[in-house]
């Protein structure tokens, strides 16, 4: 008896295995040019079933190139995308998706319920079920109290939710989320947070994107650092910021930008890389080097006026900065 | 699937006052307006005069032209039809005032070599631009027709005929009668107006692209052919209650008798219903921006509808050249054309051809979106 159930338990976490172990997507050799811009430069990514894989990178970077190619909706230039290992047909598996645009793809003149209604009824559901999966769907969106308001009317953080909603009416199998919490209330954005890790607990799969590092370190199980087309960085939060664990950033901050000071600071041995913005020097060194007073005496002697010394911790914000010289959001 | 696009379609519309005041009451507006208002330009049987007040051509032979027979024939089919007397002088400087001031439409001198034609220095009214076109059409293709006549002398003179009914015509047949203004502009205007039904559909398919929804449906079971295909019906079944409204109005209030005509009125329509939604929705895919949709189809409307003698009546179209000879790539041309010829008793083909062309350009319309939806539409990297 003690036996069978052991083999009962044994088979069940093997198989929870296999599927947490399946690949949901693989992206072999992406590239994407227009003439003579590279958008996406050989990428090769491997997401696992269950996962929340977070794609960080700067404007341009080839993050929404990566999303539309992996969607069938930019015509790549060469490699492959291969959907739960099976087939590499967009169109025999593209109702396994479901996609959270930057912008907001609803129709302003329709109310929630419409809107959700609507997209999920071009997946075949019709009647009674359409009827469930609506009501599910506001629910999971907290949007059941607007239901009858037109889309016109709502907040960025409920047009925000709507948006997610109208993408997973129909329980896609990989939900794709580009930028979702952009310009939105904290409200909003927690109740979006907590609505993707749900829906990693209800197994769905989820590709998501951001500027704000702190949530994509919060959610994300993996994260793809990109930039230039090409990924730079790939693991989980940990694995990441390990990568820069010799190094230390420095947050300067000053009234005002001192033209010349960031090579003159890139300059003084251990200094790797410096970026300004928002009156800020954020200088990324060697954690061996202590390079304070060096820094302070250098922007002192050009003029600069110092307002705020930081030493920060390292985020993914500072593994951002060290591995590309850039600000997530540039 | 499609149900519920066309579902939603039509929930837009419905949405969408402004669109549904200018569907179906500005047709209302505009043909009464513009019925009342040009009452006088529309009675075309008085555009040389009525009665004893008749329009007068003077005409000088200069020696004894091998013009001069085709001229008197001319002459002669001119006065029987409208109301112009012709009167000989002997040179154009004795009644060249009188031309001037209008007391004469023109003074046309018969020469060896063909014919000289003179209207007033001050500009030329409708009536004499409307004979001027009748009369080159017809006298100024002479010399062309020369060796023809020579040998076959009938041609000629069906040439005249032919030149003669395109013109002036409609009194002429038997127990026919003449358009009056309100039949005029309500058929003219509600294809105007069911044009404008392209603008709506293309400005709907533009912001399926623009508001990125297109790519929610791209990845759904369905394709973007579905969409299409409900914003054309959609399109078309707007065109068919124009142009129901419009046959209640004008039938009830204008007293316009769409008689035993009705359905065959309502078929040409209804095939230009399907034109102006088909190129609404094309060009709403092709559009790259907002500007782009509306200026083009801006374009097409007021081009179709001046051709089509929307904005002023066929007959003062036909007057000026050389847009006279672009008329005919105008189905509203068809339909006014045919529904003229209808309710004066005219037998002609223009019935076929206004179903027709909307039919066929409609049809290429179409082949364009599969060509564009082979090139760019749908889901790539398959």
């Amino acid at each position: 008896m003690i036996l069978k159930y052991a083999e009962k338990v044994h088979i069940c976490v093997k198989n929870n295995l296999e599927v947490m172990m399946m690949k949901m997507l693989e992206i072999k050799k992406l590239y994407k040019d227009y003439g003579n811009h590279v958008a996406v430069d050989g990428i090769d990514l491997k997401i696992e079933k269950g996962q929340i894989y977070g794609i960080l990178g700067p404007n341009g970077a080839g993050k929404s190139t990566t999303i539309g190619m992996i969607c069938g909706l930019i015509k790549k230039t060469s490699g492959e995308v291969i959907y739960e290992e099976d087939t590499n047909k967009i169109r025999k598996w593209k109702q396994n998706i479901g996609i959270v645009p930057q912008d907001f793809a609803l129709y302003f003149d329709l109310t929630a319920e419409e809107n959700i209604s609507f997209f999920c009824s071009l997946y075949g559901f019709k009647g009674q079920d359409l009827k469930d999966r609506t009501a599910k769907t506001l629910d999971f969106v907290g949007l059941t109290d607007v239901k009858d308001k037109r889309t016109l009317e709502f907040s960025g953080g409920m047009k925000r939710r709507l948006n997610i909603g109208c993408a997973i009416a129909h329980s896609p199998k990989l939900i794709i989320m580009d930028e979702p919490t952009v310009g939105i209330d904290p409200q909003s954005r927690n109740h979006i947070l907590e609505s993707v890790k749900r829906l990693r607990e209800e197994g769905a799969t989820i590709i998501y994107t951001s500027h704000y590092m702190q949530e994509v370190d919060d959610i994300c199980d993996r994260i793809a650092i990109i930039d230039n087309g090409h990924i730079i960085a790939e693991g989980t939060s940990e694995e990441l910021k390990e990568l820069v664990e010799n190094k230390n950033t420095i947050i300067l901050t000053v009234n005002k930008k001192v033209n010349g000071l960031e090579d003159k600071l890139k300059e003084i041995t251990g200094v790797e890389k410096v970026i300004f913005s928002d009156n800020e020097y954020k200088i990324s060194t060697l954690k061996s080097s202590n390079l304070i007073a060096k820094l302070v005496t250098a922007i002192s002697e050009n003029g600069g006026d110092i307002k705020n010394i930081v030493n920060q911790e390292t985020s993914l914000e500072t593994v951002f900065l060290a591995l590309t010289g850039k600000n997530l959001r540039e | 699937m499609f149900l519920a696009m066309l579902k939603k379609e039509i929930k837009q519309v419905l949405r969408a006052k402004r669109t549904l005041i200018m569907m179906f009451i500005f047709p209302i507006v505009l043909i009464t307006t513009l019925s009342i208002g040009l009452k006088n330009i529309m009675t075309s049987g008085d555009i040389f005069g009525s009665g004893d007040e008749y329009s007068k051509v003077y005409y000088t032979f200069d020696g004894d032209s091998k013009y001069n027979h085709g001229f008197l024939q001319f002459k002669a089919g001119v006065e029987e039809a409208v109301n112009i007397k012709f009167e000989e002088t002997s040179s154009l400087d004795k009644v060249k005032d009188n031309v001037d001031k209008y007391y004469a439409l023109a003074h046309i001198e018969v020469t060896d070599t063909g014919f000289k034609f003179y209207s007033s220095k001050n500009g030329e009214k409708i009536e004499v631009k409307v004979f001027e076109s009748i009369f080159k059409s017809v006298l100024n293709e002479y010399a062309t027709y020369e060796t023809i006549g020579e040998y076959n002398p009938k041609a000629l003179s069906n040439l005249v005929k032919n030149k003669y009914d395109e013109y002036v015509v409609k009194k002429d047949v038997s127990g026919a009668r003449d358009v009056t203004s309100s039949e005029y502009f309500t058929f003219a205007e509600l294809a105007l107006i069911i044009f404008y039904v392209s603008s709506t559909v293309g400005e709907s398919v533009y912001s399926e692209n623009y508001l990125t929804t297109i790519n929610r449906i791209r990845l759904s079971k369905v394709t973007e052919s579905y969409l299409i295909g409900a914003k054309v019906l959609v399109g078309i079944i707007i065109s068919m209650l124009q142009t129901l409204v419009v046959y209640v109005y004008s039938s009830t209030v204008l007293e316009v008798n769409w008689g035993e005509n009705t359905l065959k009125f309502m078929s040409m329509f209804l095939t230009f219903g399907i034109f102006a939604s088909v190129i609404g929705a094309i060009i709403g895919l092709i559009a790259k921006n907002d500007s782009t949709v509306s200026g083009v189809l801006n374009v097409i409307t007021i081009s179709i509808c001046f051709l089509g003698g929307c904005y002023v009546p066929l007959s003062m179209i036909i007057g000026i050249s050389p847009i006279n000879k672009l008329i005919y790539i105008s189905p509203i041309y068809w339909i006014n054309t045919a529904i003229s010829s209808t309710l004066c008793g005219i037998e002609s083909n223009a019935y076929f051809i206004a179903l027709l062309v909307p039919l066929t350009l409609s049809a290429i319309c179409i082949l364009v979106y599969l060509g564009i939806l082979r090139n760019k539409g749908g889901l790539a990297n398959d």
